[in-house]
């Protein structure tokens, strides 16, 4: 990774809870904004609903800083609504979420370090 | 749109989303708020969307704002010339608006800070009996169609006080000068009655030898501070007593009022129903035994 993107994706840290979920998701394949809702609200056990005005407002950001961008593949649209939009991750979304995983890493080990983590937590 | 659902209907509150993020997502945000409609209870549903209006609606006026601006100043970085003609024509409008507003307002807008200001003349040129103040108290007081009258001289003075010495407005006038426009000091008296000073002299100290210094003065010579009254203030090295502050906005005195004798002009207030024509008549009358 070079110096420069490592520094910019950084400089994006720390992500809203929004839109490091959204990414998170995206990691694993094109989804719909729905979809992406969906997916959230089970990962997290129903902690994070995003609404439509957030989830959307999220996905517009994220296109303009680069870390998604819409994808022009569609399914049949005898399998689903054409007017869907569908979004996948770019490489420096990637970068961006690596980035936030770190930080979040080191701020688990010295919370671990501090407080100990429950086995069961 | 006769065959939208009643649920669906009220989620128009996206027309409240900007402009940008309307065209880009009002389908899909619709669609999606279907979709949730299917599986939720609908008054659960529409707290939620509330919440999520409240919190998402802010920060996209936030961006759209901020592209605006990085947008504007971009254009202005561009078009340096045409900047600096648009900020002047906008400096100029704003500055002769205001000055325009200034004078309205001042003119037609507020009215005097006196009493009954409508009833209020000033005349210049007009010498009235004044060799003493007696004899003007005395004139003032005969007067049928004049309800009161005040002189007052207005020139600019040498002013120090409080270590500060500095030039100054000042006016010199009857001892009736504030209490005929019903002016009323924030601090202290007016003139009394007998401070009026006879000649050219400035009074005697301990009896007439008075001033009352304008709210401006007041703040910027003394800080506002209310222990001014019984403190002396040099008018071209005269000493004088003030005894009170007139009040702000009352423009007479400029800076500074002095109980005097001699006069330039007269202050005067008809008597109510005494059209301002017959009072001046009366005035050019008067004048023809004094000069005479």
């Amino acid at each position: 990774m070079p110096q420069e993107d490592q520094s910019a994706a950084e400089g994006l840290t720390p992500l809203s809870p929004a839109v490091f979920h959204i990414l998170l998701s995206l990691g694993e394949g094109e989804r719909h904004g729905y979809a992406l809702r969906r997916e959230i609200a089970l990962r997290t056990g129903g902690k994070l609903k995003l609404g439509p005005g957030v989830l959307y407002g999220s996905l517009d950001k994220m296109l303009e800083l680069g870390l998604i961008e819409e994808s022009s593949d569609r399914p049949d649209p005898h399998l689903d609504d054409e007017r869907r939009r569908y979004y996948r991750i770019t490489p420096y979304g990637r970068k961006v979420a690596q980035a936030e995983a770190a930080r979040m890493r080191e701020l688990v080990q010295l919370a671990a370090a501090r407080f100990g983590v429950p086995k069961h937590a | 749109m006769p065959d939208t659902p009643f649920s669906v209907r009220p989620y128009r509150l996206l027309q409240l989303y900007p402009a940008g993020l309307r065209r880009n997502y009002a389908a899909a945000m619709e669609r999606a708020f279907r979709d949730e409609l299917q599986e939720s209870h609908e008054a659960l549903l529409w707290l939620r969307l509330l919440a999520d209006l409240a919190v998402s609606i802010p920060p996209q006026f936030a961006r759209e704002l901020a592209q605006d601006t990085r947008h504007t100043f971009r254009l202005w970085a561009r078009r340096p010339w045409h900047t600096g003609f648009a900020i002047l024509a906008l400096a100029i409008g704003i500055g002769a608006n205001t000055g325009v507003f200034s004078v309205v307002n001042a003119l037609l807008l507020r009215s005097l800070p006196f009493h009954n200001p409508e009833r209020l003349a000033s005349l210049s040129y007009f010498a009235m009996p004044h060799d003493s103040a007696a004899q003007f108290h005395a004139w003032r007081r005969q007067s049928s169609y004049l309800e009161d009258a005040a002189l007052f001289e207005q020139f600019d003075a040498n002013l120090g006080g409080a270590g500060e010495w500095r030039r100054a407005h000042v006016v010199q006038a009857s001892s009736n000068f504030f209490s005929l426009p019903g002016a009323q000091p924030v601090l202290g008296r007016g003139f009394a009655p007998g401070e009026d000073v006879d000649g050219t002299g400035w009074g005697l100290p301990g009896r007439n030898a008075v001033a009352v210094i304008g709210y401006g003065l007041w703040q910027q010579l003394f800080g506002g501070d209310r222990k001014v009254l019984g403190s002396t203030i040099r008018v071209d090295g005269n000493p004088l007593t003030i005894v009170g502050v007139a009040p702000p906005g009352f423009d007479y005195p400029g800076h500074c009022c002095l109980p005097p004798s001699a006069s330039m002009a007269s202050f005067p207030t008809r008597l109510p129903g005494a059209p301002m024509k017959w009072a001046c008549e009366w005035l050019s009358a008067s004048r023809r035994p004094i000069f005479g």
